[in-house]
């Protein structure tokens, strides 16, 4: 790595509203570097980026690019100098082609007249891609294109700007899992050619293995900066947050009640005879690749997606078909991995959310008892430890894992015997993450059923006490949690190990 | 071709449409003698061209993900204020300038409305609909504007090689427009920004001016298609002019694969709806439909094109899956 910094903070400030979020920060990456960007939600990684990408004013300090100091009035002039950003939800527009996504307004492309030159932007949007090793269709339209090509649409524009730093903010965010790794290879090649890239993410696996360095970043304050060559994850982690993590996973052993849900033979949407049981009192993983089919499986159990063949019974009793009400009322919860889009309702008060799923029980004469809400939402804030100005601050306000909390308490409202938590630590920060893994792990201990559905292996091996994984609409594994590799997980999820992975 | 493109023509909603337009064509001309002449033709064409002219205005619009439902009165009042020029022995050249012009300022007030103040356009356009209406009703006091000396009506009467002026001028208007909208970088930044206002915003784009310019230019374009209804009807009534021209034409783009959420559609097709309006009205008509039902049937069968549409559209994304 050379020694000489291409962008370099010095002294970085700014606040919002009288509140100090960067409290000074310095920062730098060189080029041929990847250099991870970690810290806590809240801890000024975004404040920061949008500052070096000139989408924010900083209020002190410095920014050097190649030696001297620069100063960005818009998004523009830091792109034309040579610093991009890949921001997590992508910045594309998906009824134009993928050609003019790269190079859309770009003077290159068009005459005095402002007539576009459609051949020589197919040209080179063909030769840029051929460079990143893809080789899709430029005149495609772009929402015809799977979520990783998306991303390389977005790289391609990044680097036909001949960007020399390269934000990358949660670049795996929308990635399946299979399709990180060629997205690293992608990383490599670019730092390879020079590029400086800056790597944000929560996922500590991807951060160490691929960043060179990592600056952690806490409470507006640069902490650390860690070599990865001589340094670990576990000291990331415990920088972030400022304490050893010693229990980051918190499973206490158990010994599961009796079976409350059972699956049988459930069928169709691309499910293939999927059978399976949870019991009272333990944490069942259901493991999978994107498209293996978990997500199916949890919505027809909840009677949200059409099921094809197949019974689920809960206590013995066959729960009736598509019908969610039916479901809620057999004592099933589900968490939807989308939380903003299923899970919360942004606008809305955090007390409305809560009793959202359970209206009639604060019904009194035919009018809400405001009273009885008021009581039942300020218990669930205390007992989940739900860090808001009180229940009737809007959701879109909460960190991530304070609105995971939120539709947690929507079911536990319900007094639910059984919850599906589809991906219920996406999006949240590692400290949040722990705790949410606390809770599932009480929430076991108290006697509720829970299927937890992850494309995390980690986090699977973490906290359950039963595996089951799937594979391309099958159950390819079904695994009792003492001394579980990863390796196994893989493999069975991938399709190697086919049916045989019974214990 | 090879056989995936010709899929991809078969699927792409201007086929869908044409194709349903040719069958309600030849329905017609099985239901009534009078209908398929070249006579009846000619005075579809003629009906429509003013419409014609008009979504491809609208059309512009609702690309860039917006919307006007003031076109019937800004037609008014660029129509009324034409007709005046003319009646003031001004040079037909100039009444029509004056009319564009009106147009354009009528669409470059909508924008300044929608992008400085934020008002979602539906409403902004609800609202002026009835302010440009009120204004060419004060104007000329509730009246006509009419009769126009032969030296104006000419231009909207005439025929070249049979057909109206107007349909032609229609055509060239909307082989411009479209060849803009393909192969002009600005036609390029209307889609982006019909598509994904934010990430055209971040990507440099500025949304403030491609809608100005949009509207604008759909404000001018309906100023224009004001002049020559004046000159192709003879006269323009401040009051009932255009009254159902700003849904008709919004059915119309909707009907030719314009999506209402912007970004996607072509105004070919636009167009094609519109020609397929006009010719389910003069149809009804022809087969001696009781003018009652008229409206409902009308209804009937825009409804059955946008249907057509939006099953297609759900059967695309599938593949996409």
């Amino acid at each position: 790595m050379s020694a000489e910094p291409i962008l370099r903070t010095s002294k970085i400030t700014k606040g919002f509203f009288g509140v100090q979020v960067l409290k000074g920060i310095d920062f730098e990456v060189c080029p041929g570097e990847i250099m991870g960007l970690v810290g806590e939600n809240g801890a000024g990684k975004s404040t920061l980026m949008k500052i070096i990408t000139g989408l924010y004013t900083n209020d002190g300090g410095e920014i050097i690019f190649k030696g001297a100091p620069v100063f960005f009035s818009d998004p523009g002039k830091a792109r034309d100098i040579g610093i991009s950003i890949i921001h997590q939800e992508f910045n594309l527009f998906s009824n134009l082609s993928v050609a003019e996504n790269i190079f859309l307004d770009r003077k290159e492309f068009r005459n005095r007249l402002g007539q576009v030159n459609w051949k020589k932007m197919n040209e080179e949007a063909r030769k840029v891609l051929s460079e990143l090793g893809a080789s899709f269709d430029v005149t495609m339209p772009v929402r015809m294109l799977s979520v990783r090509e998306q991303q390389l649409v977005e790289i391609a524009k990044a680097v036909s700007t001949n960007a020399q730093v390269l934000i990358m903010d949660e670049p795996s965010a929308a990635l399946p899992d299979n399709e990180v790794q060629n997205m690293f290879d992608v990383v490599r090649m670019l730092k390879q050619k020079g590029v400086a890239i800056i790597y944000i993410s929560h996922r500590m696996g991807e951060i160490e293995q691929i960043c060179d360095r990592v600056t952690v970043l806490r409470d507006g304050i640069n902490v650390d900066v860690l070599d990865m060559k001589t340094r670990k994850i576990d000291d990331v982690i415990a920088q972030m947050v400022g304490r050893e993590i010693k229990d980051y996973y918190p499973h206490t052993s158990r010994e599961p009640g009796d079976e409350i849900l059972k699956v049988e033979e459930m069928s169709g949407d691309g499910l293939k005879n999927i059978s399976f049981t949870v019991n009272r009192k333990e944490v069942v993983g259901l493991y999978g690749l994107a498209g293996a089919g978990s997500t199916e499986v949890a919505e027809m159990i909840m009677g949200l997606r059409l099921m094809p063949s197949g019974t689920v019974l809960m206590n013995g009793e066959p729960v009736k078909k598509n019908a969610i009400e039916a479901s809620m009322a057999a004592g099933i919860g589900y968490v939807p991995p989308d939380r903003r889009q299923e899970g919360i309702v942004v606008n809305m008060p955090i007390a409305d959310n809560i009793i959202m799923a359970n209206l009639p029980k604060y019904i009194k004469k035919g009018l809400l008892d405001f009273k009885k809400i008021a009581a039942s939402t300020a218990e669930h804030i205390k007992e989940l430890a739900l860090k808001c100005n009180g229940a009737d601050q809007t959701v879109l306000s909460l960190s991530g894992g304070n609105q995971q909390k939120v539709v947690l308490s929507k079911w536990l409202d319900r007094n639910p015997s059984m919850l599906i938590l589809n991906e219920p630590t996406r999006g949240v920060d590692v400290g949040a993450k722990s705790e949410i893994y606390r809770l599932i792990d009480e929430l076991a201990n108290s006697g509720l059923a829970i299927l937890l559905i992850s494309s995390e292996v980690p986090e699977v091996l973490g906290i359950s006490d039963r595996v089951l994984v799937m594979c391309r609409g099958r159950i390819t594994g079904e695994y009792k949690n003492e001394n579980l590799g990863q390796d196994v997980l893989l493999k069975a999820a991938s399709g190697t190990t086919g049916g045989d992975g019974n214990e | 071709m090879n056989k995936l493109s010709v899929q991809k023509f078969l699927k792409r909603q201007e086929t869908i449409i044409s194709v349903f337009t040719l069958l309600v064509f030849f329905a017609f001309c099985m239901l009534s003698q009078n209908f398929g002449t070249d006579s009846n033709f000619q005075l579809i064409l003629q009906q429509v061209a003013v419409n014609g002219i008009c979504v491809v205005g609208v059309g512009v619009v609702v690309i860039l993900g917006g919307i006007d439902l003031s076109a019937g009165a800004v037609l008014a009042l660029s129509g009324v204020v034409g007709g005046m020029f003319i009646k003031q022995g001004m040079p037909v050249l100039v009444a029509i300038l004056a009319s564009i012009g009106i147009g354009m300022l009528c669409g470059a007030f909508n924008a300044l409305l929608i992008t400085q103040l934020s008002l979602p356009p539906i409403i902004t356009t609800l609202a002026t609909n009835y302010l440009f209406r009120g204004v060419a009703i004060i104007i000329t006091g509730g009246s006509w504007v009419n009769n126009f000396p032969r030296e104006f009506t000419k231009y909207g009467t005439g025929r070249i090689f049979g057909t109206s002026n107007v349909f032609w001028m229609f055509l060239i208007i909307l082989a411009i427009v479209s060849y803009m909208m393909k192969y002009m970088n600005i036609g390029r930044k209307i889609y982006a920004v019909g598509t994904n206002n934010d990430a055209a915003d971040k990507s440099g784009i500025s949304c403030t001016k491609v809608k100005f310019f949009g509207y604008t230019l759909c404000g001018g374009i309906i100023g224009f298609a004001g002049i020559m209804y004046a000159a192709q009807i003879g006269a323009v009534a401040s009051t009932s002019t255009g009254l159902t021209l700003g849904t008709q034409v919004l059915a119309a783009a909707l009907a030719g694969g314009i999506s209402i959420a912007g970004g996607r559609g072509t105004l070919f097709g636009a167009s094609v709806g519109i020609l397929m309006i006009g010719i389910i009205k003069n149809g009804l008509i022809l087969t001696k439909v009781s003018e009652f039902w008229i409206d409902a049937i009308t209804g009937a069968i825009i409804l059955l094109a946008l249907a057509l549409n939006v099953l297609n559209s759900r059967e695309k994304r599938r593949e996409e899956a």
